[in-house]
């Protein structure tokens, strides 16, 4: 696609947004890759995040109250409000999302609402709308919609939906997770969801009501 | 989307664009961009509180403007395709770019009846129009933003083609029912520049 480095040098701009996300983005990188609680150089532990493993298909009302990496299939909506969610670049989400922070290095229809930044990746590809006071696009990165950047309509969007935080599931009673989150699913029949692996991953992301969901590390995922 | 935009032409100075977005400084910006977005594009509207709409239409509609004419009800169908559907708040700013080379007068007159339900009472269309003897692009180009005035135009590969239109100020507004010129400038590459206003 778009190849920067052909530019000319008088194109170039820098707009200083991109250092504070890529910080962002390490950290968050790097609390996907492996089974988070390593200590960062400060000191600091490095905050963990809940994987969906490649082959986990979801429909449904998925919430929680931790960081998310999804590497499988998300469709309904998805509640983070105050926490960070990155699409990989296996995931695919076919919902509406509310996030404090959203990276996306995989594919995202639908609206997202991000109350601090969306930032779109060089595999990422989005097709909706997104409101966010700070949104990025990598070069590589694909988008088509509507992008709202109005900290009043992020406040807007995201205070109707912090009004009922635990309004239920879509279908079907939820039952809380090992480290906070919740999915609701069941739209979809459990012989279709079900999946064998959890992709890998650390962590985990709530407990499902339908076959499908995220495992915990190196064990094989909710299955049926 | 533009895959095969790999080759930037140097810096595109625009003389009317500025005009355009003090216009939205004053109303609130609100802007449908035509071609597909880029992180150049984004990062420019990311310095203002705005709401953007990247319709990535420019091909689909080249693709239209070949095949015209067109069955009306098949026109009509490809057109809600391209276009975005209305907002809940219209656009006050319609990016067309070089489009305006592309299309027939008669699709003109359908894509303008498109696009007016979801464009604000006085809403501005900017675009280029071919006027010298040169050829255009296979490929309606890309274009980034880099600033208000500056901008960057992303050609793709093959053969240019004869501009078959080279629009008017006057062809333009008869194509165009509603719309009227709102300033309109020639540049030293044979292009016009032409910024057009929504009556009302």
């Amino acid at each position: 696609m778009f190849d920067r480095n052909r530019r000319s040098d008088a194109a170039e701009e820098d707009t200083g947004m991109d250092d504070e996300l890529d910080k962002d983005r390490f950290a968050t990188a790097a609390a996907a890759e492996g089974p988070a609680k390593k200590p960062s150089s400060g000191g600091a532990s490095v905050r963990e995040a809940a994987i969906i493993g490649p082959s986990i298909h979801i429909n449904g009302d998925l919430r929680g109250e931790e960081d998310l990496l999804v590497e499988g299939t998300v469709n309904g909506t998805v509640q983070m409000q105050d926490n960070t969610l990155t699409i990989g670049s296996n995931g695919h989400i076919s919902a509406t999302v509310y996030a404090n922070s959203v990276y996306v290095d995989g594919k995202l229809d639908g609206d997202l609402y991000g109350s601090e930044r969306v930032a779109i990746r060089k595999t990422g590809s989005v097709t909706g709308t997104i409101v966010s006071p700070r949104i990025s696009l990598d070069d590589g990165g694909y988008f088509k919609g509507t992008m709202e950047m109005d900290q009043a309509a992020v406040d807007k969007a995201m205070g109707k939906k912090s009004g009922s935080p635990s309004s239920g599931s879509d279908a079907g009673a939820s039952s809380s997770g090992a480290t906070g989150g919740s999915v609701n699913a069941g739209t979809k029949p459990a012989s279709d969801t079900a999946s064998s692996s959890a992709g890998g991953g650390s962590g985990a992301a709530g407990s499902t009501d339908g076959a499908s969901g995220a495992a915990g590390k190196g064990s094989k995922g909710a299955g049926s | 989307m533009a895959k095969a935009l790999e080759a930037p032409e140097d810096g595109v100075e625009s003389g009317l664009l500025p005009e355009a977005f003090s216009g939205l400084d004053r109303q609130g910006w609100s802007v449908l961009d035509l071609g597909p977005a880029t992180s150049a594009t984004v990062a420019f509207y990311a310095s203002s509180r705005c709401r953007v709409g990247f319709a990535d239409s420019l091909n689909r509609l080249a693709d239209m403007a070949r095949e015209w004419p067109m069955d009306p009800t098949l026109a009509r169908d490809e057109l809600r395709e391209a276009l975005p559907i209305h907002p809940e708040r219209p656009w006050r700013l319609v990016l067309l770019w070089d489009l305006l080379d592309y299309m027939p007068g008669a699709m003109l007159e359908r894509f303008i009846e498109r696009l007016r339900p979801g464009l604000a009472a006085g809403a501005c269309l900017h675009g280029f129009v071919t006027t010298g003897p040169q050829t255009v692009p296979a490929r309606p180009p890309a274009y980034e933003i880099l600033a208000r005035d500056r901008l960057c135009r992303w050609v793709g590969p093959g053969t240019g083609r004869q501009a078959p239109h080279r629009y008017s100020p006057w062809h333009l507004q008869r194509y165009m029912p509603g719309v009227v010129q709102e300033s309109s400038r020639q540049r030293r590459d044979a292009r016009q520049e032409h910024l057009l206003r929504l009556d009302g």
